[in-house]
């Protein structure tokens, strides 16, 4: 059922080519798309199996996808919903394609998440302009998506220069969203945290390993170094759009509500609730992780600290509270076994 | 929705599908010939007559079904 109208081994004489994933029951219509698309400029993978279809999205992901609505086996809204609703095909563009110019159909295209609705019959200028026009948001949005896959890189690659934070970043997002879901956040907000998590230190890539991992408290002049990366660190988000809403979270997550933070000072709600969250995590995974200058916290020696951070009007107590209820539930605690040791 | 009706727009639907093949393989025919050759009056004609029969179609269907007119 699925053919292609370029069979070529050569991969790289396709990477200048838009990629069309062609989803239609009735071999007469993708025959036509295919001879639509002259080969010189769009490479078109066709298949008339939906199933089909999300397995091609996945491991071999088209620029742009267009696809009948009404199919035997599963209708092109549901599938476009699956598909608009995974994190790895979500990008996709796609084109749904209908016999129907119904105004209702054109409704449910959009509630699927569809990026452009076509009537039947086909107009082939029209159908190349579309293509073509959504292939370049399509790789743009990949030189972005591309950029901040670099920035979480090298996030990863500071975790890993210190042994004792590995992990970290992992741990953060997933204490840092569970904490959002429970306080209702939106799905950007969610999804702000979860970069967060990762992105957070990023601004440490400025600070050496000798300063980084040493074995001990810093010297005031250590600890002014260390106190640049949140600054450094935004700087490096500054230019990604699709980081916008993980900046304040990089520059404010050191901040403390009485103003002691670093490094602008602010104070109470001055600080942005989502640096607030991370900067909270933040401590609590500290406190539960090893350190070269002493062993991992147990969980209520963790919830005293943080306590004793709340009573000093460093942090927001019903945060704190319901982090510490999240904790006892999911029992997240890496240092769960370790005796009690010396905060500082 | 009644089995019959059912039926009668899946029939209108294969219909609708099989004479858009029709003109979407008439329109990449005229992108080919050449403005003033014989060949493009013929090409229309195999267009007009699928559109013609389109436009039949789409007044065999239920109001539900009716092309939006807005």
């Amino acid at each position: 059922m699925r053919t292609r109208s370029v069979v070529t081994t050569e991969s790289d004489s396709r990477t200048a080519l838009t990629r069309v994933l062609v989803v239609d029951d009735l071999e007469g219509n993708r025959q036509l798309i295919r001879r639509l698309l002259p080969a010189s400029e769009f490479f078109v993978d066709a298949t008339g199996d939906p199933e089909e279809a999300l397995a091609i999205a996945v491991s071999a992901p088209p620029d742009v996808i267009l696809m009948d609505i009404r199919m035997p086996q599963r209708n092109g809204f549901d599938l476009c919903r699956q598909l608009k609703g995974s994190e790895t095909t979500r990008l996709i563009p796609i084109i749904l394609v209908t016999a129907n110019r119904q105004s209702q159909d054109r409704l449910r295209a959009i509630e699927a998440g569809a990026d452009e609705f076509i009537a039947k019959p086909l107009n082939p200028v029209e159908l190349r302009a579309r293509l073509r026009a959504l292939s370049r948001v399509k790789r743009y949005t990949d030189e972005l998506d591309n950029a901040e896959q670099v920035i979480v890189s090298l996030a990863l690659t500071i975790e890993a220069r210190d042994e004792y934070t590995d992990g970290h970043c992992q741990r953060l997002a997933r204490y840092a969203t569970a904490m959002g879901e429970a306080l209702h956040m939106s799905d950007a907000e969610l999804r702000a945290l979860q970069r967060g998590g990762y992105l957070h230190d990023v601004g440490k890539i400025a600070i050496p390993d000798a300063i980084l991992t040493k074995p001990g408290p810093l010297t005031p002049s250590e600890m002014e170094v260390m106190k640049s990366h949140p600054v450094v660190g935004e700087r490096l988000c500054g230019q990604l759009r699709t980081l916008a809403a993980v900046r304040p979270i990089v520059r404010h997550h050191h901040e403390r509500r009485d103003g002691s933070g670093y490094p602008d000072g602010l104070g109470g709600d001055e600080i942005p609730l989502l640096a607030e969250i991370i900067g909270l995590v933040d401590v609590f995974d500290a406190l539960t992780s090893a350190r070269p200058y002493r062993a991992a916290l147990s969980l209520e020696a963790t919830a005293q600290a943080l306590r004793e951070e709340v009573a000093r009007g460093w942090r927001r107590r019903e945060f704190v509270e319901l982090l510490l209820d999240l904790a006892y539930r999911s029992g997240w605690c890496s240092g769960a076994d370790a005796t009690i040791a010396d905060t500082t | 929705m009644t089995a019959v009706t059912r039926e009668h727009e899946d029939t209108v639907h294969f219909l609708k599908n099989q004479l858009s093949i029709i003109l979407g393989f008439a329109a990449l025919l005229a992108e080919q010939v050449e403005d003033g050759s014989p060949l493009r009056a013929d090409i229309e004609e195999i267009e007009k007559a699928a559109q013609a029969a389109l436009g039949h179609l789409s007044g065999l269907l239920s109001p539900q079904e009716q092309p939006d007119q807005r």
